[in-house]
């Protein structure tokens, strides 16, 4: 069974007098540890689709199943217990809260999925994407690459269903993006965690096993 | 605790932003406990001043006297009744004699206030405090009143008086006394005798005054009915009405005053949340991803902005606290104050009310006040979508 299956999805927003179809009839089946991106141009709908199967955000028609569940008329409440028990999420921008460690922010993931930060275990997710000396250190004591691992490191601690990672690799240099890439994919292989990447960025198509082409909202190929 | 830990590291990101939006809580709630410690320090001083300067704990008149005035007239007294003599004895208490006075010494006059004084006058006027040059046995002059006329003990004076009968009257005296008192109706226009030469002088059938001392202030309003068939009674709380009525003004005006610092003070600490909640709406976004509930992102920042006002409170207590126990101590001198006539009976030491409770209400006040302030912020924070806020700029 697929963990995620997405049936005929639509999202509709509402823009000025009209709305705007920023996904339309999307049918896709993602099976479990699968390490896949979704590409395409801007305003092609990758991120609309990251915040549907990240459970950010509700469709306005069709069915999302996460693990057999339908997703898709869920509440924001019921689907913040969802994300912060299933989803793990890697942001362009690292998205680090600035006044916590990196220890710190690998523990807001457990504390706010209700769970009991262990010491031991956060630490062993910074050790795992290679920061063993930057535990204690600030974001803004860090580099963008390393920001990035600590962002990752956040997302695996709980050791999630599903890793949701928007353009990781946009805000970082080509050796940066690499390392970082390689260092998921490797994750991917020894946790089986499901990675979704949206991106244009050719490295990272070139590392997934699959990617999902969107023009317009709609899926128009799969390679 | 995770969230007063992060909201305390976020208070300390923009250390110089909170401290200033937090100067306004700090002297609203400083300036709410001065405030009212300095009126209730009033109150006090007032209600003092009158039981032991003027009236007692209740105070009788002769039917006919006039109610209020500053004027002292003797053509209505009249013998104390038998009835009321005879229910006095239960209770301390003394007659006086009030009248209008001209003090005259040498080419120099002036009008004054005569107070006839019983020997027993101490035991419902005590006199601790006051500084004495010369004797109590004769004539004692207020000490403001002695210098304008140039008077001191061994001074010959005439007294000038109308009498109960509406003839003028004199008497010449030597002053036996200058008393300073620090209350301005006696040290700026009292002229102090014995209550028999008094009564001589102006030929009253019977005091203006009988003025009692009690156990407890609290009993004053019913032996004031209780004694107030035959003569005219009134408590010390009516007896200083007016100026407590003043008080009262005052007391709202300082309430007006510290509303409108805490208001201020309020739109400052709003601003600073709208500002924290602007600049980190994509760590609020963030965070709801990761699976912080609304109503959590909805404490962090009421969390922020009370601490940001306990934090207020608890600085302006101190000062205001410290300020206040400080004059409660030492007092404050208002002796320039009698110095423009006033005849006005209050103590020119004013001691502030000092007392732990406005001190508590004062960092209650301050972290209410910012908690409500950030209400609309953090409602605004909470109500985020996860999705928009997570990739803001």
């Amino acid at each position: 069974m697929p963990i995620l299956s997405l049936n005929d999805v639509g999202k509709r927003y509402p823009l000025g007098e009209g709305f705007v179809d920023a996904l339309q009839g999307v049918t896709l089946d993602i099976e479990e540890g699968e390490f896949l991106a979704f590409a395409g141009p801007s305003g092609s709908g990758k991120t609309t689709l990251l915040n549907l199967v990240g459970c950010l955000d509700s469709a306005t028609s069709g069915t999302i199943q996460l693990d057999g569940r339908d997703i898709s008329k869920l509440s924001r409440s019921e689907l913040g217990d969802l994300r912060s028990e299933h989803v793990g999420f890697v942001f362009q921008s690292f998205n680090l809260i600035p006044v916590l460690s990196a220890m710190e922010n690998v523990e807001v993931a457990l504390r706010l999925g209700g769970r009991e930060p262990s010491k031991e275990r956060c630490e062993k997710a910074l050790v795992d994407v290679g920061l063993k000396e930057q535990l204690n250190k600030r974001p803004s004591q860090m580099s963008g690459g390393q920001q990035q691992r600590v962002a990752i490191a956040r997302a695996l601690v709980k050791e999630p269903r599903l890793v949701i990672a928007d353009e990781p690799t946009a805000n970082l240099d080509s050796k940066n993006g690499e390392q970082v890439l390689d260092l998921m994919r490797a994750l991917n292989e020894e946790q089986g965690a499901t990675f979704l990447f949206s991106t244009h960025d050719p490295i990272v198509m070139e590392r997934v096993r699959r990617t999902v082409k969107l023009r317009d909202g709609r899926v128009i190929s799969e390679v | 605790m995770f969230l007063a830990q992060l909201a305390l590291k976020n208070l300390l990101r923009n250390r110089r932003r909170n401290v200033i939006t937090s100067v306004a809580v700090v002297w609203g709630v400083a300036l709410m406990i001065l405030g009212f410690g300095f009126v209730d320090g009033l109150d006090e001083n007032v209600i003092r001043s009158q039981i032991d300067t003027q009236s007692g704990h209740v105070l009788l008149h002769p039917p006919e006297y006039p109610e209020a005035g500053l004027s002292a007239p003797v053509d209505v007294l009249e013998p104390v009744p038998e009835e009321l003599a005879e229910a006095l004895r239960d209770y301390t208490h003394v007659e006086r004699l009030r009248f209008d006075v001209r003090l005259v010494s040498g080419p120099e006059s002036i009008r004054a206030v005569g107070i006839g004084l019983s020997d027993s006058d101490e035991e419902v006027f005590p006199r601790e405090g006051y500084t004495l040059d010369g004797s109590w046995d004769g004539l004692v002059l207020g000490a403001r009143l002695a210098r304008l006329i140039g008077a001191s003990p061994g001074t010959p004076v005439v007294l000038q008086v109308r009498t109960s009968a509406g003839a003028i009257n004199a008497l010449s005296f030597e002053v036996a006394g200058v008393v300073t008192t620090r209350n301005p109706a006696i040290d700026n226009y009292a002229v102090l005798l014995p209550l028999d030469t008094a009564m001589e002088l102006v030929q009253a059938p019977g005091p203006s005054d009988i003025a009692l001392r009690l156990e407890r202030r609290s009993e004053a309003p019913a032996v004031a009915d209780q004694l107030g068939s035959a003569w005219q009674t009134e408590t010390y709380l009516e007896g200083a009405a007016d100026l407590l009525e003043i008080n009262q003004v005052r007391r709202r005006a300082i309430g007006f005053l510290v509303f409108m610092i805490m208001a201020i003070a309020a739109t400052g600490i709003a601003n600073t949340v709208i500002m924290a909640t602007y600049e980190r709406t994509r760590e609020i976004g963030t965070l709801a991803a990761l699976g912080m509930k609304p109503g959590d992102i909805r404490k962090l920042f009421l969390i922020e902005g009370g601490t940001m006002g306990f934090v207020a409170g608890v600085l302006g207590a101190c000062l205001g606290g410290a300020l206040n126990l400080y004059w409660a101590t030492t007092g404050i001198d208002f002796s320039k104050l009698a110095e423009s006539g006033t005849a006005l009976a209050f103590d020119t030491t004013l001691y502030t009310a000092f007392s732990w409770g406005p001190v508590i209400a004062g960092v209650v006040f301050g972290t209410g006040v910012a908690s409500l302030a950030s209400l609309y912020p953090a409602n605004w924070a909470a109500r985020l979508d996860p999705a928009t806020a997570v990739r803001a700029d």
